[in-house]
């Protein structure tokens, strides 16, 4: 039923919790894994290397944990792939998932209410109303998300 | 208002002007623009003279790492597109925008050069981003497209440092000293990294402070601007400075923390609201005129070097943006009193929507979708996939 799973992967506890599931669905399914990480850009830069400075920040940033991710995925056998794209999340999120033929995209929820769900925005609610297949967000009641 | 003071009432917009740039992921030189045009029209901040001081060299310093980011190898390859593109890229506007300024809204013909060369510009780092985001600067195209907006950018310094110098003495003392610097300037910078460089003291950075302090002198003298000089003598040490890494973040530092919040605001503080709710009209018209003299300019340009319909338009649009080089120009023509506070407002407001609105449209209208898969993320996939044991790593690639 699922071959190629994506995961929302911003590092974040809810992600890892995304992680796990979409690994638990992989396994049974010998579906594959390719987590998404998404870098925001400054819009509108002034200098190079105000774009150069977030290229770099997101490399040092993620390493550690899709080190960690590869770990958890050769754990349980599953085939992963890594990757990080830049611009505005939800939007490459489901570019790619598209653009890759995906047919199930997994994504943490952050669990936020009111005003800062409408200033910060809600990827997972994004992704359910743009992705071009099924979406499973992750609630984890440890998290309190 | 004491000194103190006032380096806290900026300082403290500088401060503020960086929070929100990081909350909202938008460019710190507009916020800061945004930020000083609050604090202009509503706190009664104004700039003093020391301020002008710090903002005059932060512009400097700003054009000069502008320059220095200029990857000569990018403008040798495919060099024929990249000159002919950025030089129309550049011309059109300038002309398009100065005619209209003087033909049609009636400025004279400083202020309409003035005009001209504020919306001649392409915004280098506004493309870089958008080309980033698309995968695009990986390939042919956006090599192209990234050398064809240092040309503009050049043509844009160019014209601002010789359209309204003096053909006098000084001049001739200016382009002596230019001449006679900018070859002598890669070696010598590198024997200073070589025998200077890691000390307390920074001699490195004094050494480029000295040459682009005593160039901007001559051009000032000339009554040419400080940018010209600077931003070619980034461009002529930038592959020396590809290699110092280090220098160029500390001194990016000292300027981005220093210098460069007190131009951007200085930019802001002297836009007036009240002329620009009155040039509302002229504002759209000119943007207007500067996407669709770039239209005009750079779009066949892309179709004879078969482009293609999707990315020459693409290209169009990212071409038609523009930022730094716009304030500075329209900030030199405040100064000079080629124009006044009102066509100011007018240009700088221009220039930010035209660092906005081309993007908006390229980006939701004409992405060049098939280049997304060319983005290649190495950097982060190479330690994961070293860290994986065998199964998965087969399964990495």
């Amino acid at each position: 039923m699922f071959e190629k799973i994506i995961v929302a992967f911003d590092a974040s506890p809810q992600s890892f919790a995304a992680l796990r599931a979409a690994l638990e669905i992989a396994q049974k399914f010998g579906a594959t894994v390719t987590t998404v990480s998404v870098v925001r850009l400054p819009e509108y830069a002034g200098t190079l290397d105000e774009v150069d400075e977030n290229i770099q920040r997101a490399r040092q940033y993620y390493e550690q944990p899709l080190r960690q991710a590869a770990f958890l995925a050769a754990e349980k056998g599953v085939e992963m792939k890594s990757e990080v794209l830049y611009g505005h999340t939800g939007e490459r999120l489901v570019e790619f998932a598209a653009a890759a033929g995906a047919d199930l995209i997994v994504t943490g929820a952050r669990g936020l209410g009111g005003v800062k769900r409408y200033l910060l925005g809600s990827v997972s609610n994004y992704l359910v109303n743009h992705a071009p297949c099924p979406v499973l967000v992750i609630r984890d009641k440890e998290l309190g998300a | 208002m004491d000194l103190w003071l006032q380096a806290t009432i900026w300082m403290g917009l500088a401060f503020l002007a960086s929070l929100i740039s990081i909350r909202l992921g938008i460019s710190v030189a507009m916020v800061e623009i945004f930020v000083g045009a609050l604090g202009g029209n509503f706190l009664g901040v104004h700039p003093t003279p020391w301020i002008n001081a710090l903002a005059a060299v932060g512009s400097v310093v700003l054009t000069f790492l502008a320059g220095a980011e200029v990857e000569p190898a990018v403008l040798k390859q495919r060099w024929k597109e990249s000159l002919s593109i950025g030089f129309v890229s550049f011309l059109l506007p300038f002309l398009a925008a100065m005619a209209y300024a003087y033909y049609v809204a009636g400025w004279n013909l400083a202020g309409a050069k003035i005009a001209g060369i504020a919306l001649s510009t392409t915004s280098v780092a506004i493309v870089y981003a958008v080309m980033v985001e698309t995968g695009l600067n990986q390939t042919e195209l956006g090599k192209i497209i990234l050398a064809a907006c240092f040309i503009t950018d050049l043509g844009t310094v160019a014209a601002l440092g010789v359209l309204f110098a003096h053909y006098n003495l000084w001049l001739l003392a200016f382009a002596l000293a230019l001449a006679l610097a900018l070859p002598l300037l890669a070696p010598l910078s590198q024997k200073v990294f070589r025998d200077l460089a890691d000390r307390v003291s920074e001699p490195e950075t004094k050494f480029f402070f000295l040459v682009l302090f005593g160039l901007g002198t001559l051009a000032v003298k000339a009554n040419s601007e400080a940018v010209l000089p600077a931003y070619l003598v980034g461009l002529v040490v930038a592959t020396v400075l590809a290699g110092q890494k280090q220098f160029v973040r500390r001194l990016r530092g000292l300027a981005f923390a220093f210098l460069t919040p007190f131009y951007f605001l200085k930019a802001g503080v002297l836009v007036s609201f009240k002329a620009l709710w009155a040039g509302l009209g002229l504002i759209i018209v000119l943007l207007l005129v500067k996407m669709a003299a770039k239209l005009i300019g750079v779009w066949p340009l892309t179709a004879a070097f078969r482009f293609g319909k999707n990315d020459g338009v693409y290209t169009t649009l990212l071409m038609s943006t523009g930022l730094t080089f716009g304030t500075i120009s329209a900030l030199f023509g405040l100064t000079h009193g080629y124009i006044d506070r009102q066509q100011y407002s007018v240009l700088v407001t221009v220039v930010i929507l035209s660092g906005v609105i081309p993007t908006l449209i390229a980006q939701a209208f004409f992405k060049p979708e098939a280049k997304m898969k060319e983005q290649a993320p190495a950097a982060v996939a190479t330690p994961v996939e070293k860290a994986l044991p065998p199964r998965a790593s087969e399964g990495g690639k």
